[in-house]
């Protein structure tokens, strides 16, 4: 059965369904380790999959005061 | 299941979309009608486009064979207006134009009250989804008050994320104030041997 036929009859079912966010691979397999049945991914993982390693650079460089050392 | 913020695109790109989410694996994608403009004021795209991005999702997951691809449909339209029960009516108006669109189930995005919870069970037909442990409403309503609404799926997108930065906070302050081995004894720390066994 693949994926999305369990999440559609986990939908199906009468009891809710609690899908925590993850927010990175390692909270994911925590969620998982906690017997959770699904969870969701966060958009932000999305976004740090798509942006390029210049663009995060420049990203950290634009939201931080500080100084970073790369 | 995956964000899948606005489809990144139009419904001729949502088709795209849709087929590189199922090439990763994800069991779904949320799909959502807000417009981001940057703007502190969240507006929404015309709910018939936004109908046909869903449409376009469907037909993408039935041409690809993957008809039972969840397409989980977010409505913000209950804060793109001054007026909440205004808002309110707009939401539950799109979350049946989406359900009638194809969409498994819809996303009200902003629910402050359990009352909401109430009204949106009450009016939506199809499955519904809310958002729990949000800053906005953590106070307000359980996992429990929504499991006796009968709501279909609850989620819970900041929980986990804003719990990780406090713990990050504590243990910053912990170094400023010299008690970090305290801090770290009294257990907040993640158990290194329950990571490595992951």
């Amino acid at each position: 059965m693949n994926k999305s036929r369990i999440l559609k009859n986990l939908l199906n079912s009468n009891e809710t369904l609690i899908m925590p966010d993850a927010y990175d691979p390692v909270s994911a397999k925590l969620i998982e380790k906690e017997q959770f049945k699904a969870y969701n991914v966060l958009d932000t993982v999305f976004l740090l999959q798509l942006v390029i390693l210049k663009k995060m650079i420049l990203l950290f460089l634009r939201i931080s005061n500080g100084p970073v050392i790369l | 299941m995956a964000d899948g913020e606005d489809g990144y695109g139009d419904p001729e790109k949502v088709k795209d979309t849709v087929k590189k989410f199922m090439q990763t694996g994800a069991a779904g994608i949320n799909l959502e009608d807000q417009i981001h403009d940057g703007k502190t004021k969240i507006s929404v795209i015309n709910e018939n486009l936004m109908a046909q991005k869903i449409i376009s999702a469907r037909e993408t997951a039935e041409l690809e064979e993957n008809p039972d691809f969840i397409i989980n449909a977010r409505t913000d339209a209950l804060r793109s207006t001054e007026n909440r029960s205004e808002g309110l009516k707009i939401a539950i108006s799109r979350a049946n134009q989406y359900i009638e669109s194809g969409a498994d189930l819809v996303f009200i995005a902003y629910v402050e009250t359990i009352d909401d919870v109430k009204v949106i069970k009450q009016e939506v037909n199809g499955p519904i989804s809310i958002a729990a442990g949000m800053p906005y409403n953590i106070e307000n309503f359980s996992i429990n008050d929504l499991k006796k609404q009968g709501i279909s799926r609850i989620s819970l997108p900041t929980l986990l994320i804003l719990s990780s930065l406090g713990a990050i906070r504590k243990s910053l302050k912990s170094i400023n104030e010299d008690n970090m081995f305290k801090t770290a004894k009294n257990g907040f720390q993640y158990p290194v041997h329950d990571l490595n066994s992951l």
